[in-house]
C-alpha cells in the first residue's frame, strides 16, 4: 500500500502552492495518438466493476435505478479515487454474493486499485448513490451510501481505513433514498444531509405490471406511494438530528431522484432543488438566518415544479450552472425519453422557465433516457456545455419500441456562448458512439492533465473510465479552495472568474448528476485568455475575498483569508 | 389538443412509461379522426386527390411498385375493420390496435387497416409507439399510395420521434394533398405542428401565420391559442401571451398548460394576487390529469377534493363543479353531492349534464318524482332539448306527464 500523506502535510502542501499555482501538468500525448474527445479507457484502468442489480425476471421495481458514482480524494495524496456504488441481490436472483460498493485508489496515469477490503468500506445497502464530503471536518472524506434500506456512514480515519459509524451518527433511517447531498444550508461552518427519499418499496411491497406486448415489465413510480425527504441537521460531534419539520421540508408528495443545492435566488445562503419522479419538483428557498434552518416552498412560484407546459415529468438528474452568462444558476433536468430533457432558466428573483426546446435540449434529448448530467466547459471556450448520460429502464425494451434501446449513448451538447446547444460532433471522441445502460456520471481530473475526465457508473453493466484526450484550443484555470472551518472543502463557496473581460460564475458542489459525487476542484474555460485578472470568491459563511490575477494551465488552491477582502 | 388528449381512456396506473405517450409535444387528438375509410379492405388503391401525391422526391411519393403481398381474408379484415374502428371512436385503444392488428394479420393487402393500426398508435396514451406507427403507415402507404390521411399520421409520427425536417415535409405535403375537403381538425393539426416547427426555428411571423390557418380551421381548439401564447412569449410580447392564454381558457377553462404559463407571466408582472390563483387551480388540475400516469383514474375523494378546490377558486367553472358532484356521488355522499348539483343547475340551466346527472342522482336515490320533476326542469330551463339527449334509460321519463 502506497505511504499517505498526513493531513498536515496535505495542508502544507496547499499553502506552499497558496495562489501561485500548482506545477504545469504534464504535457498531454500528441494529439494524433488515438482518437481525441471522450475515449473509453476503463480496459487499461484496472477498474473491474460490474453493477448488479439482482434481477431474475420479477421486474422488482428497485432494480432500475441504481446505482451511481464519486470522484474524490480519500487518501489527500492530491488525485481523485473512484467509488463505484453497488445495487445487490433480490429473491430469485441466481448470482452469488455478496455484493458491495466500491473504492479505487488512484495510482496515478488513470491506473486504479481496489482497495474496497483494505480500506473497510465495502457498503451492502442496495445502492442508489454516494457522497463523498468530509462530514466530521477532520480533513478526511468520509463515504454516505444510501438506497434501499438502512444507509451507511463511513467515517475515514485518516489511515487509509473506514468505521461504519451510522448509528453512532444517529442516522437512522431505512427508507428508500433516491438522493441526497452534503450542503452547510445553516452556515454554522458543517455540512447538513439531505436524503430525498423514492417511494414506499420493499420486496414485500412488490407489484406485478406488464406493458403488452411484454408480458412484465416495471411498475409505473404512480403505483407506490411517495416517501417523504429528511433533513439531518450536523450537530458538530459526529451526530446528526433530524430537523425536517421545524425547517419547514414538509411536503410529503414527491419521489425523489435527483437534488443539488446552489443559492438560485443569490442572497447568500445555499437553496435545495429536489428533482421528483412523476410527481412535481420541488424548490425550497433557505430563509433561515446564520444558524437557522428554514425553507420556504417556492416550487410553484419559481415555475420550477413542471416542465414548460405545466405536466410532471420523470426526473432523475440534475445540475446547475450560468449558461448564458448572466451569473444567475439555470438548471437542467434529466428526464424519461420522449419527455426531452428540461432547462430551467433562471430568469431573476429565482424565477424559471422551462426554456429546453427554443435552445435546443430538448430535440437532442427526447428520443434519450437520461440519467447523470453534468455542465462542463468541454472546449474550454468559456461557456458550460452539457452532457448526459443515458440507458433505459427496461432490457427488453425493443419489443414495445423500437425507437429504444437498453443501453444507450451519452450525449455531449456544445453550448453556443449564448445558452443554445447542439449535439457535439465527431470532437466528442468516440464515447458518445459507445452505447452503455448508463446512470450515475462523475466528473474530474482524474489524470491530473488539465482537463475533465469521466466515471460512468451504469445498470447490470461495467463501470466505465473515460479519459478527455487530444489537444483544446482554450486555456482552462482551477481552482480548489480550501475552507478555514469544517467545511474545508468550502461546499457551498460561489466564485467568479473574470478572464479577458468577461466574468463566469461557478458553485462548489459535490452532489450532483444522478446519484454521484463529482470533484470538488471548480474546472474553469478560459478561451484565449492565458490568465484571470481576478477570482472573486464568497466563501460559504459569506465573507468575500478577491484573488489574481492568477495563471490559466494550471491549478490554484485557494485558502480561505489568504486572498484580499472584498466587499 | 394536447391537453384533451389527456381526458381520454386510460390504461390502469400499473402500465409503466405509459406516460411518455402523454408527453408528445402536441398530441393527436381522438377527434382528429379524418376521413380515412372504414368501410373495408378495398384492394383498389385510393385515387390521389388532385393528383397532387404522385410524383418528384417527395416523402409522400409512392413507393415503386406498390407492393402485392398474398391474398388474405378480406371479409374477416373488414370485420375486424370495423371493430377496431368503432372501438377507436368510443376511446378504447388498446381494444382497437387489437382489431386493427387482427384485421392486417387477416388481410396483408388492405391497406387501411395498416393506416388505422398506424394512427390508433400515433394517438396512444399508452407505450412509445411512433416507430411501430411508422412501420405500418409506411406500409399502408406502400399498398395504397393514395391514402392522403395516412401521410398525416406519418408526419405526426415523425414529429414526436424529433424527425422535424421529415415530418415538415409530410405536413406541408399532407396540406397540399388534402384540400379543403379534408376534415378541418386534421388540417388544422398540420398547420399547428408547421407553426410549432417555426417557432422552434425562431421564426415567429411564420409561426403566427400557420397558427392563424389553424384557429380559422378549429376556432373551438384551446391548444392554437395555447401555441400563440408560446411564440408571443418568445417573441417577448407579454400582453399578446397573455390575451392567448385567456383566449384558451375561454375555450377550455380547464386547460392546464394555459393555467401554468399564464401564472408565470402574472408573476412576472408582479401581479401575485392572480398568479397565486392560477398556480392552485393548475395544482389541483396538474393533480387530476397528470400527462402521462392516467391519474384522471384517482379515488374520488381526490378528486372531490380537487375538483372542490377549482370550483371554489373559479365558481364560473361549471365543468367543476359538476365533477366534484360525480365524486362526491361515488363517495356515497349523496346529499353533498345533491346541493352541488343543484347550485349547478341554478347557475347554469343550460348546462344539460348537470340535469342529467340530476335525474340520474334521483333515479338512484329511488325517487321517480324527483326524477320527473328534474326532468321537467330541464324541458323549462332548455326548451329546445330532446329527449334524444337523455341517456336511454331515462328518456322514458321524458314522456311522463
Amino acid at each position: 500500500m502506497r505511504r499517505r500523506p498526513s493531513r498536515i502535510a496535505a495542508l502544507l502542501a496547499a499553502v506552499t502552492s497558496g495562489c501561485g499555482g500548482e506545477p504545469s501538468p504534464p504535457p498531454r500525448p500528441p494529439a494524433d495518438v488515438g482518437p481525441a474527445g471522450f475515449v473509453d479507457a476503463t480496459a487499461a484502468s484496472g477498474v473491474d466493476f460490474r453493477h448488479v442489480n439482482g434481477a431474475s425476471g420479477e421486474m422488482y421495481f428497485v432494480e432500475t435505478n441504481g446505482s451511481g458514482c464519486g470522484v474524490f480524494d480519500y487518501d489527500n495524496d492530491g488525485d481523485l479515487d473512484l467509488c463505484l456504488v453497488q445495487g445487490g441481490a433480490l429473491p430469485g436472483q441466481r448470482e452469488p454474493g455478496p455484493f458491495t460498493s466500491r473504492l479505487y485508489r488512484n495510482d496515478g496515469g488513470l491506473r486504479f486499485t481496489d482497495v474496497t477490503a483494505a480500506a473497510g468500506c465495502g457498503a451492502t445497502v442496495y445502492g442508489t448513490g454516494v457522497l463523498c464530503g468530509d462530514h466530521d471536518g477532520d480533513g478526511w472524506r468520509d463515504l454516505f451510501f444510501y438506497g434501499l434500506g438502512q444507509a451507511q456512514l463511513f467515517r475515514n480515519r485518516g489511515d487509509g481505513t473506514f468505521a461504519d459509524v451510522t448509528a453512532a451518527a444517529g442516522l437512522k433511517d431505512g427508507r428508500y433514498a433516491g438522493t441526497a447531498l452534503w450542503a452547510d444550508f445553516d452556515r454554522d461552518g458543517d455540512l447538513d444531509l439531505f436524503v430525498g427519499n423514492y417511494v414506499k418499496w420493499s420486496v414485500a411491497l412488490h407489484r406485478t405490471c406488464a406493458l403488452p406486448p411484454a408480458e412484465k415489465s416495471y411498475c409505473h413510480p404512480d403505483v407506490f406511494e411517495p416517501e417523504a425527504d429528511i433533513l439531518w441537521r450536523n450537530d458538530g460531534d459526529g451526530t446528526f438530528t433530524d430537523v425536517t419539520a421545524q425547517a419547514g421540508l414538509v411536503r410529503r408528495d414527491g419521489k425523489a431522484l435527483g437534488s443539488v443545492a446552489s443559492d438560485v435566488d443569490d442572497d447568500g445562503d445555499l437553496d435545495l432543488f429536489v428533482a421528483n419522479d412523476s410527481t412535481p419538483n420541488f424548490l425550497w428557498r433557505n430563509d433561515g438566518a446564520p444558524g437557522e434552518l428554514r425553507f420556504t416552498d417556492i416550487s410553484d412560484a419559481a415555475a420550477i415544479a413542471y416542465d414548460r407546459d405545466g405536466r410532471t415529468q420523470g426526473c432523475m438528474g440534475c445540475d446547475f450552472a450560468d449558461i448564458d452568462g448572466d451569473l444567475d444558476f439555470d438548471l437542467v433536468v434529466t428526464n424519461l425519453a420522449m419527455e426531452a430533457n428540461a432547462l430551467y432558466v433562471n430568469q431573476g428573483g429565482a424565477r424559471f422557465d422551462d426554456q429546453a426546446a427554443p435552445r435546443g435540449v430538448a430535440r437532442s434529448s427526447r428520443i434519450d433516457f437520461g440519467w447523470g448530467v453534468r455542465f462542463l466547459d468541454f472546449d474550454h471556450d468559456g461557456d458550460d456545455d452539457l452532457l448526459t448520460i443515458n440507458g433505459h429502464l427496461h432490457a427488453g425494451v425493443r419489443t414495445y419500441d423500437a425507437s429504444q434501446e437498453w443501453a444507450q449513448a451519452p450525449k455531449l451538447l456544445v453550448n453556443d456562448g449564448h445558452g443554445r446547444f447542439a449535439a457535439a460532433g465527431p470532437e466528442g471522441g468516440p464515447l458518445l458512439q459507445q452505447k452503455a445502460v448508463g446512470r450515475g456520471l462523475a466528473v474530474g481530473d482524474l489524470d491530473g492533465d488539465g482537463d475533465q475526465d469521466l466515471l460512468i457508473s451504469t445498470n447490470a453493466d461495467v463501470a466505465r473510465v473515460v479519459e478527455r484526450r487530444g489537444p483544446i484550443a482554450g486555456h482552462f484555470l482551477r481552482l480548489t479552495l480550501r475552507g478555514r472551518g469544517k467545511n474545508h472543502d468550502a461546499i457551498g463557496a460561489r466564485v467568479d472568474v473574470t478572464a479577458a473581460g468577461r466574468t463566469t460564475r461557478q458553485e462548489v458542489r459535490g452532489a450532483a448528476s444522478f446519484a454521484s459525487w463529482q470533484e470538488l476542484t471548480l474546472h474553469f474555460g478560459l478561451a484565449a485568455a492565458a490568465r484571470a485578472e481576478e477570482v472573486l470568491v464568497r466563501w460559504p459563511e459569506g465573507m468575500r475575498e478577491r484573488f489574481g490575477p492568477l495563471a490559466a494551465g494550471r491549478n490554484h488552491v485557494l485558502l480561505q483569508g489568504s486572498g484580499r477582502p472584498a466587499e | 389538443m394536447r391537453f384533451r388528449q389527456r381526458l381520454a381512456p386510460r390504461r390502469p396506473l400499473s402500465v409503466w412509461l405509459a406516460r411518455a405517450a402523454g408527453a408528445l409535444p402536441v398530441a393527436v387528438h381522438l377527434a382528429v379522426i379524418g376521413a380515412l375509410s372504414c368501410a373495408g379492405c378495398d384492394r383498389s388503391p385510393t385515387p390521389p386527390p388532385g393528383g397532387a401525391v404522385t410524383t418528384g422526391a417527395s416523402p409522400l411519393t409512392p413507393a415503386p411498385g406498390a407492393s402485392q403481398p398474398p391474398v388474405g381474408d378480406p371479409v374477416l379484415a373488414a370485420a375486424e375493420l370495423a371493430r377496431g374502428c368503432e372501438r377507436f371512436t368510443a376511446g378504447d385503444l388498446p381494444a382497437a390496435r387489437v382489431a386493427f392488428t387482427a384485421a392486417t394479420t387477416a388481410d396483408p393487402a388492405c391497406a387501411a387497416a395498416f393506416a388505422w393500426l398506424g394512427r390508433s398508435l400515433v394517438v396512444s396514451s399508452q407505450g412509445m409507439s411512433f416507430s411501430r406507427a411508422i412501420e405500418s403507415l409506411e406500409r399502408a402507404r406502400a399498398l395504397d399510395p393514395g391514402l392522403v390521411e395516412a401521410h398525416l399520421d406519418l408526419a405526426l409520427a415523425r414529429f414526436g420521434l424529433v424527425e422535424y425536417e421529415a415530418a415538415r415535409r409530410h405536413f406541408t405535403a399532407y396540406l397540399a394533398a388534402a384540400g379543403a375537403d379534408a376534415a378541418p381538425a386534421r388540417r388544422a393539426a398540420a398547420h399547428q405542428h408547421l407553426a410549432i416547427l417555426a417557432r422552434l426555428d425562431g421564426d415567429h411571423a411564420t409561426a403566427r401565420a400557420e397558427l392563424d390557418h389553424a384557429a380559422a380551421l378549429a376556432p373551438g381548439d384551446p391548444d392554437l391559442p395555447y401555441e400563440r401564447g408560446l411564440t408571443e412569449e418568445e417573441a417577448g410580447d407579454t400582453a399578446a401571451a397573455l390575451t392567448a392564454y385567456a383566449t384558451a381558457l375561454d375555450l377550455e377553462r380547464n386547460h392546464l398548460p394555459s393555467h401554468f404559463r399564464r401564472a408565470r407571466l402574472l408573476r412576472s408582472l408582479g401581479r401575485s394576487g392572480e398568479a397565486q390563483q392560477a398556480e392552485r387551480i393548475h395544482r389541483a388540475l396538474q393533480s387530476l390529469f397528470d400527462d402521462s400516469t392516467g391519474r384522471d383514474l384517482k379515488d374520488p375523494r381526490q378528486r372531490a377534493e380537487a375538483w372542490g378546490e377549482i370550483a371554489a377558486l373559479d365558481p364560473l367553472n361549471r365543468k367543476a363543479r359538476f365533477e366534484q358532484g360525480r365524486a362526491l356521488l361515488e363517495l356515497d355522499r349523496a346529499a353533498e353531492a345533491a346541493l352541488v348539483l343543484d347550485a349547478l343547475v341554478r347557475d347554469h340551466p343550460d348546462y344539460v349534464d348537470a340535469h342529467v346527472f340530476g335525474i340520474d342522482l334521483a333515479l338512484r336515490r329511488r325517487d321517480r318524482a324527483d326524477a320527473v320533476r328534474r326532468v321537467q326542469a330541464l324541458r323549462v330551463a332548455l326548451p329546445a332539448a330532446t329527449r334524444e339527449q337523455l341517456p336511454a334509460e331515462m328518456r322514458p321519463l321524458w314522456d311522463s306527464p
